[in-house]
């Protein structure tokens, strides 16, 4: 039997590996893809509640975030591409023109 | 309901015209044409809204999910005023950086989404809102090309991203424990208890808006991305988005978590504490102008939490949250101007060291004289309107009592380390450089710029109706 706690364990997971990705992660693009887990981790969560409390507004809202995450994905990857073009290279750590 | 929400018809409207506006016209005629009609949408929409707050009134446009009232009317005049002024200095300053249309395209769709977060009253529309908004300024905080631009797009979308995430998933805890998104209804199933996953909710929200109100220790993006972003980015960004975030903090937590009101208060005050401190004692060491005032944003972000950490008292909870509000609106017109003079500056200074603005009192007059009002107003002098702000978030702590009057004691001393950098760029824009030529004023900017300090001196003279203005705004925030 699948509970919502199932759901929620999942979602929490995925939130953990997708923040520790992103925070551990050089190169830029896979900082993009670890905040993709992140935003679907609380997707999950909000589709699970939406689901087994019987309200549709958690389902909605998911829908728009989907709609959210392209939209920011399309924006990141653009300001990737001006890096790469100035650095050569996406790696954040390399990224460190301005100090204190 | 359409009349009430003509100033974000008006705004919506203009960007689109804007994007489609781009195909028609060659690059550099299309920036000019695009800034006057930015500015005419700007200036129409904020016309409307002083209109509306004359008559105070509450509406609820949408049952439960949007409301027109007096707080939201307070945030809509703050950021179009901001706007305002951003696109009047930007008419100047697009050229200098070669950007084109797109540039008030942005400034738009930012202006519209802080508008709509100004009135939502549900967790899906604010979000969204709020994102609307966040997006666009990762778009504009990247517009210099170079190096250290792609730097600040970079850091800021990276942190901008990692704050939606975390704000979304506290989000999702709250609507699993309620079963709706809409911020009575979760004021009503939680209750005054507080469960484990309640909690864990606060600190996911506090964490994910800590980020954008660049609360210590989620401030290490703020300098770099003010530093490479262009300057009148960097001046919209500290004014008007990082208010956003505040609002939103407002709203959600006084609205629909009243009941936790003990622990994430608790949070602000040690969230306040740190940020004040660290900022200002980081600002203290900065050269580079733009890092100094960055800093400065962060430690005036801890006065604002100050005001939060006061509301779990017992005292007057509408003063609090007017000192709030009145220093975000005092803060986002003289850090907006700050930074505006700074690009002001740049049309005859080059680099951007506190060193290089020697001589800038004889070399351009009005930008010196009103960048040192701002100054002075950051640093809390009487008679300008910093200081009323302040000194009303240290009545609302003194009047908490209790260990609430330790904050306001550290708000005191943040403020007199503070006053040490602010007069430094003051002592070295009139006392140093020696003999330097006259070099000629942008003059959109320095419209921008007196029209700023203007607000900045009036406020702070006659102070009465805009603390009258904010109380009133706070008080529409606990009336449910």
């Amino acid at each position: 039997m699948v509970t919502v706690y199932h759901y929620v364990f999942l979602a929490a997971v995925l939130f953990i590996i997708g923040a520790y990705g992103m925070l551990s992660a050089r190169n830029a693009v896979r900082v993009l893809m670890s905040i993709e887990l992140m935003l679907n981790a609380a997707n999950i969560n909000l589709v699970a509640f939406s689901s087994y409390s019987g309200t549709v507004s958690g389902q909605a809202l998911a829908s728009f975030v989907i709609a959210v995450a392209a939209a920011e994905a399309g924006v990141g990857i653009a300001i990737l591409l001006v890096l790469y073009r100035r650095m050569r290279s996406v790696n954040l750590r390399e990224a460190v023109s301005m100090r204190w | 309901m359409l009349a009430e929400l003509l100033p974000e018809i008006l705004l919506i409207g203009a960007a689109l015209l804007l994007v489609l506006l781009q195909g028609f016209c060659g690059r550099d005629a299309c920036a000019k044409l695009s800034g006057y009609i930015s500015l005419a949408a700007c200036g129409g929409a904020l016309l409307l809204v002083s209109l509306h707050s004359g008559a105070g009134v509450e509406r609820v446009l949408i049952p439960e999910i949007i409301k027109l009232d007096a707080f939201s009317l307070f945030f809509k005049l703050l950021f179009l005023t901001l706007s305002f002024l951003v696109i009047l200095g930007s008419l100047d300053a697009v050229k200098r950086y070669r950007m084109g249309g797109e540039y008030y395209t942005m400034l738009l769709f930012t202006t519209f989404g802080m508008l709509i977060a100004s009135m939502a009253v549900d967790l899906a529309v604010l979000y969204i809102a709020v994102e609307l908004a966040t997006i666009s300024t990762f778009a504009l905080a990247a517009f210099r090309k170079d190096r250290q631009g792609a730097e600040a797009g970079v850091k800021y979308f990276v942190i901008g991203a990692l704050s939606s995430a975390l704000v979304l998933f506290g989000i999702s805890l709250l609507y699993g424990i309620a079963g709706s998104t809409s911020l009575t209804a979760i004021a009503e199933a939680l209750g005054s208890s507080s469960g484990p996953v309640a909690s864990l909710a606060v600190v996911f929200l506090i964490a994910g808006f800590g980020y954008k109100i660049a609360a210590v220790p989620f401030h290490m993006w703020a300098p770099d991305t003010y530093q490479g972003a262009p300057s009148t980015v960097t001046a919209f960004l500290a004014g008007a988005t990082k208010k956003m975030a505040f609002l939103a903090l407002m709203r959600i937590f006084i609205v629909a978590l009243p009941g936790l009101v003990e622990s994430w208060a608790m949070l602000f005050a040690v969230l306040a504490v740190l940020t004040m401190t660290v900022g200002n004692l980081v600002a203290l060491v900065q050269s580079n102008i733009k890092r100094m005032l960055a800093y400065s944003s962060v430690a005036q972000a801890g006065y604002v939490l100050v005001a939060f950490a006061v509301l779990s008292s017992k005292a007057d909870l509408t003063l609090a949250a007017g000192a709030a509000l009145l220093h975000m609106f005092v803060h986002a017109i003289m850090k907006g101007g700050a930074f505006l003079a700074v690009a002001a500056a740049g049309s005859a200074i080059a680099g951007r060291d506190i060193s290089d603005f020697a001589g800038l009192g004889r070399r351009m007059p009005v930008t010196a004289f009103t960048l040192s009002i701002f100054l002075l107003s950051l640093a809390g002098i009487p008679f300008f309107a910093g200081f009323v702000s302040k000194f009303l978030i240290l009545m609302a702590s003194v009047s908490a009592g209790g260990a609430y009057i330790a904050l306001g004691v550290l708000l005191v001393i943040n403020s007199v380390i503070s006053l040490y950098y602010y007069a430094k760029v003051i002592r070295v824009m009139y006392f140093e450089g020696g003999e330097v030529h006259r070099a000629e004023e942008p003059v959109m900017l320095v419209a921008a710029l007196v029209v700023s300090a203007i607000i900045v001196l009036y406020v702070g003279i006659f102070p009465e109706s805009a603390i009258q203005l904010a109380k009133s705004s706070a008080a529409s925030l606990f009336t449910p």
